[in-house]
């Protein structure tokens, strides 16, 4: 027979706690975990299509909302645009399909055309506009304490997709005046962009998140030159917000520079390399969140090696604190609902087959 | 001293010098024997490789070098020297559908042109059927697929079956890579190769190119 546990609301409101935590470099009493899940796993799961989730917010709140419930409030709504406002802002053409994830498209053809880009405003650019729409709409229907508004694409990755990921790689190194004015338009606009989410939200940031997937690619020199300077700029705009840095990509090379962010917690970064390697380097430094590989584990383990690998990493990550558990990147679609369970045993001892209050 | 200028061409290609493009214009125009260029020049890429795999360069390095290599092997070719053509070192490379990114293939396709492999560029955004008619339009030796996307690249095992149904699949080795690609991966998909960078590309593709 199914035992009763307390309320979902008091695991998720203990889970909240223990974050917090964590975001200090606190020892909680229990690892916590974070659902980090986007617009690919809702659509997948509850069979909504790509572009009917990112046209109608509506859809898009009631598509989170339902999988919020099943997964016992375990993270917030959120407007779910990914990358695409940012790009659309400074001139990317977007195409969506019913299925795949949209297409970028870069906004510029050659360097000379860096020099054109200006910081937009933002209340002209529609997909910004629908995204503080989502917000107005999931603050309404849900409470504001339950969306999160806080976090965007960073500079880096944005400087890829307006120029062309394989372009802006080689501006690095043959043209670096063209790189560096490329992510200093990249940088303010998503600067510009956070004060007008901060605005929506009617209150200072507690929190604020860049991704970036794409910097650890260009090695130590490469980082300290072309992505420290800009991230920071972000993050000190936000003085007070506990900072979050995700990057998924490998960071193995720059691994010793991240402190130098100035960030409070690195988040579901990149599974390729163990959470020991990440303890070893950046514990009692950053906070960690990860890093259960979302493929060979999450998608394709069972239940049990799910929770065995959950187990692992708290091993690893809770001693001296400062860790959550989370994936190693996003939920991928497609991934079995027994192991997001695992996952969430795991870490809050509760097991779904439970009974809640 | 006729190693001075194959050896200058080599350094070029490996210290990221876009004069490497003059100087291999200027051994051909004082008639160096254009294999012998084309090999300086890969050469040059292979001590790119080396520096990539001991940490001393990184992704922009490897761009830049293919980009040099690239322009390099396109004068060797403007001359009509030497021979491209023909299956054996033809190759149709793409990012298959559903994902946009770019730098892995873009990677590949330079390190690859700059041996002399003649790449077949589909860009972005490939689908079956686009791969199906590249092959059929230009024979290529080797097909190649990346993908940066874990939820897109699964598309390639719909590519392969898209072959098999043309009845292409046997004249055509499959060889598949991007940050998310296994070995396991690419074996379960019946790809013929796989590999988890663009230096190890460069090895398996010589390597296929040499099996015949």
């Amino acid at each position: 027979m199914p035992t009763s546990f307390a309320s979902s609301e008091a695991i998720r409101a203990a889970n909240e706690e223990r974050l917090k935590v964590v975001e200090r470099m606190g020892v909680p009493d229990r690892v916590p975990l974070t659902l980090f899940i986007g617009a690919h796993y809702f659509t997948g799961a509850t069979g909504v299509s790509m572009a009917r989730y990112i046209e109608d917010y509506t859809i898009m709140t009631d598509v989170q909302g339902k999988v919020r419930e099943k997964y016992l409030r375990l993270f917030g709504l959120e407007p779910d645009y990914e990358e695409l406002a940012e790009c659309q802002a400074l001139g990317c053409p977007i195409s969506l399909e019913d299925e795949n994830p949209a297409t970028i498209r870069p906004a510029i053809g050659g360097p000379d055309e860096v020099h054109g880009l200006e910081v937009p405003d933002c209340s002209e650019v529609p997909l910004m506009n629908r995204s503080l729409a989502a917000y107005r709409y999931m603050a309404e229907k849900c409470g504001a304490e339950n969306v999160g508004f806080e976090s965007s694409m960073g500079p880096f990755d944005l400087a890829c997709l307006v120029r062309g990921q394989s372009e802006f790689f080689t501006d690095l190194v043959f043209r670096p005046e063209v790189a560096h004015e490329l992510l200093d338009v990249c940088t303010r606009t998503l600067i510009e962009w956070a004060k007008v989410r901060q605005e929506a939200t009617g209150r200072p940031f507690t929190s604020v998140g860049l991704g970036d997937d794409f910097p650890g690619y260009v090695g130590p020199r490469r980082f300290a030159e072309f992505y420290l300077p800009y991230a920071k700029r972000f993050y000190s705009n936000f003085p007070h917000a506990v900072k979050y840095w995700h990057s998924d990509g490998d960071t193995s090379s720059v691994v010793d520079l991240i402190p130098q962010l100035g960030i409070n917690v690195f988040n579901n970064f990149t599974p390729d390399w163990d959470l020991s390697f990440f303890k070893e380097r950046l514990g009692g430094k950053v906070a960690l969140i990860g890093n259960i590989h979302p493929l060979k584990v999450l998608l394709n383990g069972t239940p049990q090696q799910v929770k065995a690998e959950c187990e692992r990493l708290i091993s690893i990550g809770a001693p001296g604190g400062g860790y959550a558990l989370s994936t190693g990147g996003g939920v991928p679609r497609g991934t079995q609902e027994e192991n997001v369970w695992a996952m969430i045993e795991a870490a809050t001892g509760f097991r779904h087959d439970q009974e809640v209050l | 001293m006729a190693g001075d200028i194959f050896e200058q061409i080599a350094d070029e290609v490996a210290n990221l010098k876009a004069e490497a493009e003059a100087t291999c214009r200027r051994a051909l125009t004082g008639g160096k024997d254009p294999q012998m260029i084309l090999a300086a020049i890969s050469k040059g890429l292979d001590t790119v490789g080396k520096r990539y795999e001991s940490g001393e360069y990184f992704i922009p390095e490897l761009l830049a070098a293919g980009e040099i290599a690239q322009s390099a092997t396109e004068i060797l070719r403007s001359a009509g020297g030497p021979s491209f053509d023909g299956p054996s070192r033809k190759m149709v490379l793409g990012t298959v559908k559903g994902d946009t990114h770019d730098i892995g293939k873009n990677v590949v396709a330079a390190m690859l042109r700059g041996v002399g492999v003649d790449v077949v560029d589909l860009g972005v955004d490939v689908s079956a059927e686009r791969f199906v008619q590249a092959v059929i339009e230009h024979k290529p030796a080797l097909l190649g697929m990346s993908s940066l996307i874990t939820t897109r690249m699964t598309y390639m095992e719909s590519v392969i079956e898209a072959l098999n149904r043309s009845g292409l699949r046997q004249s055509v080795k499959v060889v598949v890579g991007g940050r998310p690609v296994t070995q396991d991966f690419a074996d379960r998909i019946g790809a013929d190769g796989y590999a988890p960078d663009a230096v190890a590309a460069k090895g398996l593709v010589r390597r296929l190119l040499a099996e015949g």
